[in-house]
């Protein structure tokens, strides 16, 4: 049984497995992201608008631009390029668009960084080791911290265009610790609940959690992604969140079990990650174990950069990390399967260690 | 012996800079190229160490090679190597004190470059003395103009300035500055450099450079 | 291997030892007292820079300012012996690194300058706790105000915007510094001559005098 199993697994990128091409689950899932970004629009304004879209059309211009160059066929209509700049741009703040012309040049540089030097120069969709559009964040993070931590407070209106800035929950949280947090958002009801509908500064697709919940379900429902990535990356930063979160105002020491891991699922990035970004298809792991220790990694990472780290928040980082290990699960879950006690003798015609 | 007859010195010279470049081609001591390259200063300074010790090394190695027993050429190599290194690094303590303290520790470090004892191995140890200054001419001219390179780019596109004076008034691409940015600058010249050695040279690229 | 080549390996290696020896011996002879030289001319002219009305500044001993660390503190007088001031050796726990700074206060126990003298934190970012604008922050604080804050206040220290680790670390060390100061040298003047110096050499900051407790201090 294992042993016919084993003979259709394709651990080759990219992974298309069934009669459904790659242009179909890119736009999918490119319309599952629609209605964060919607929700982001709504709390941001025309500036989240104006940034998204010039990541996306930069991501086109980019891929197709070197695809013609190289002499390659264009193949921007399937999808790739779009999404990585619909991920990409969904993932900046909506203070980089000041309508100031000077200043524009971040998304499209943060664009060319994710197609140019994460995807194409690593030989195009497949190939590439990582996330384009978490490379392109982290080279906007790493190289222009103070426009990349300039959030804008939500004015829930479809024209707000007044600049005021503020820090997201979780910079509130490990700059002045819980006490402030509470300050800001008055009771803890309340912080779930601006939490949850999106009432909050970030990241323009990060902050409305109940529609990119609805955006996952719909992938899910679809079966373009499995349970396996999100579930234990989201399990896995509830559970260190609450064990290892709890921390004493006075002295700073960390009290064991008095986390709050709702508030950690809730805000940054990490539902967007989880359902989005740690579940794509090349830079994933492909076999089901493999996508479990995945997950569980990306939120260990997780949980030690907001609790330990430096950075406030930890997802983009995680995910980034676990590419790199993604190619060597599949391989250590395919040598020795996952539980169970076997020798070599056992799984004739097997792969040898 | 043979190499020297066919090749001119000024074609040693050339092969060091491009054809065997130290960084680009054959891809040794890339830990000083993403170390030491934030600015130009160090970097070009880093260059012109090397350079002093590749030269010396090349010298005497040459000088002694009929001497040293094969069996223990590689320690009485590395013990020419690291005099030269020693010696360069007390000078610049003793005259360029600002310059110490910012590139010492890595100076120091020239003795485990690999493409000193790879020069001392390959070349050094068969050929005459004169033939083989060119060759260390050559390499250390090749390394110093990588790193040069290297530094040009992250300081220019990470401190938005040259040796110093700002040339460039924006913000700059940080990441550049970090030690980070030391990978992507050298992958992507080397990148740049393997693209013009196949575009106008005909080339095959660094799996077709060195031997 | 036979006898022959044992000795000749030997004959080798003790040749390459000797002219290395004395190469270096040679190189070493020349060179050890510029570099001697050199890093004491570093480190009076750091301290100099400090105080620059100083006429000498003596070396009083070792204290520890960080667990694992320690630094020396220094007295300047000028010229006709009146005490101008100390300077304190100071480390801190940085975001990426130890910090290593010179704090010298006033006899007025006020800051007079800081300077950072090592450090490894983010480049761009971090290590502009080494930049004039920020170490000038420091001027004429006394220790309740050496205080981070984000937000633009004379009266206290204005972190580093988006380094705000770096900018904590900074304060904490000259913290230590000038509280080891105020502890062997008390916190009033030792003269009046003393004084009229010191307050002329830094700004007045509001609300000196104010006998407020040290808020903040652990």
């Amino acid at each position: 049984m294992s042993e016919k199993e084993r003979q259709f697994i394709v651990s080759v990128s990219p992974h298309v497995r069934s009669d459904v091409t790659v242009a179909r689950i890119m736009w999918s899932v490119s319309i599952s992201l629609l209605p964060a970004l919607g929700m982001g629009l709504y709390f941001f304004g025309p500036r989240a608008l104006a940034v998204v879209a010039t990541c996306v059309v930069s991501c086109l211009v980019f891929e197709a631009g070197m695809q013609k160059w190289m002499g390659k066929p264009v193949t921007i209509s399937d999808g790739s390029a779009f999404l990585t700049g619909l991920l990409l741009g969904m993932n900046l703040p909506a203070s980089l668009w000041s309508f100031n012309p000077f200043l524009i040049h971040l998304p499209i540089l943060g664009s060319f960084f994710a197609i140019v030097i994460t995807k194409v120069l690593f030989g195009g969709l497949g190939y590439n080791i990582f996330n384009p559009a978490l490379i392109g964040r982290a080279f906007l993070l790493i190289s222009w911290p103070r426009a990349m931590t300039t959030w804008l407070k939500p004015t829930a209106g479809l024209l707000g265009m007044d600049a005021q800035t503020t820090a997201t929950p979780l910079g509130i949280l490990k700059e002045d610790g819980v006490g402030k947090l509470m300050e800001v958002f008055g009771t803890r009801t309340n912080l779930y609940t601006q939490l949850f509908l999106g009432h909050r500064a970030g990241s323009i697709g990060e902050v409305s959690v109940i529609a990119l919940l609805a955006g996952g379900l719909f992938l899910l429902y679809k079966r373009y992604i499995t349970w396996h990535i999100p579930i234990t990356f989201l399990a896995t930063v509830a559970i260190l969140t609450w064990i290892f979160g709890g921390k004493d105002p006075q002295t700073g020491r960390i009290i064991l079990f008095a986390g709050d891991p709702l508030m950690h699922l809730l805000s940054g990035g990490l539902m967007l990650g989880a359902f989005f970004m740690a579940t794509d298809y090349v830079t994933g792991p492909s076999l089901r174990a493999a996508q479990v220790l995945f997950g569980m990694g990306c939120g260990i990472l997780t949980s030690i950069i907001r609790l330990i780290g430096g950075f406030p928040e930890g997802v983009m980082f995680a995910i980034l990390l676990m590419n790199c290990f993604a190619p060597l699960l599949d391989r250590v879950i395919k040598t020795s399967p996952f539980g169970t006690v076997k020798t070599a003798a056992a799984v004739p015609g097997g792969p040898k260690a | 012996m043979s190499a020297a007859q066919k090749v001119s010195y000024f074609g040693l010279i050339r092969n060091g800079i491009f054809g065997e470049n130290p960084v680009f081609r054959v891809a040794l001591s890339l830990c000083p190229a993403v170390a030491v390259t934030n600015t130009l200063k160090s970097g070009l300074l880093m260059g012109v160490a090397v350079f002093f010790v590749q030269v010396m090394a090349n010298i005497s190695i040459s000088i002694v090679r009929k001497l040293i027993h094969a069996r223990i050429r590689l320690p009485a190599y590395i013990l020419i190597i690291g005099t030269w290194v020693t010696v360069a690094n007390l000078l610049l303590a003793a005259y360029e004190w600002p310059i110490y303290k910012e590139i010492g520790l890595y100076v120091e470090l020239i003795v485990a470059f690999a493409i000193i004892l790879s020069r001392a191995e390959l070349f050094a140890s068969k050929n005459e003395v004169v033939p083989s200054f060119f060759d260390g001419l050559g390499m250390g001219l090749g390394f110093m103009f990588a790193l040069g390179a290297i530094s040009f780019v992250r300081e220019l596109l990470g401190n938005g300035a040259l040796l110093g004076y700002h040339v460039v008034n924006t913000h700059p691409v940080l990441l550049f500055a970090l030690p980070m940015g030391g990978f992507f600058a050298v992958g992507l010249l080397m990148g740049f450099f393997n693209w013009i050695d196949i575009r106008f040279f005909g080339g095959h690229g660094a799996s077709g450079a060195g031997h | 291997m036979n006898f022959k080549e044992i000795i000749k390996i030997t004959l080798n290696l003790v040749m390459v030892f000797i002219f290395a020896g004395v190469i270096l011996a040679l190189v070493y002879a020349k060179a050890e007292p510029q570099i001697t030289l050199n890093k004491k001319v570093e480190k009076e002219n750091a301290l100099k820079a400090l105080i620059p009305a100083a006429a000498n500044i003596t070396s009083i001993g070792p204290y520890q300012p960080l667990e694992d660390k320690t630094a020396h503190y220094y007295k300047a007088v000028d010229a006709k012996g009146n005490v101008l001031g100390y300077i304190a050796g100071s480390y801190s726990k940085g975001y990426s690194s130890i910090l290593h700074m010179l704090v010298a206060v006033g006899t007025d126990m006020r800051v007079k300058a800081i300077k950072v003298l090592d450090e490894g934190e983010t480049p761009g970012l971090g290590d502009d706790i080494r930049k004039k604008y920020f170490d000038d922050r420091f001027k004429g604080k006394s220790l309740d105000q050496l205080v981070v804050v984000k937000d633009v206040d004379p009266t206290k220290i204005q972190a580093i915007t988006g380094a705000t680790i770096s900018s904590k670390a900074c304060t904490k060390g000259v913290r230590a510094g000038v509280k080891f100061i105020m502890k062997q040298y008390g916190v009033g003047g030792q003269t009046t001559g003393a004084m009229g110096n010191a307050a002329a050499a830094c700004p007045p900051a509001a609300g000196s005098g104010s006998n407020q407790p040290l808020k903040g201090v652990k």
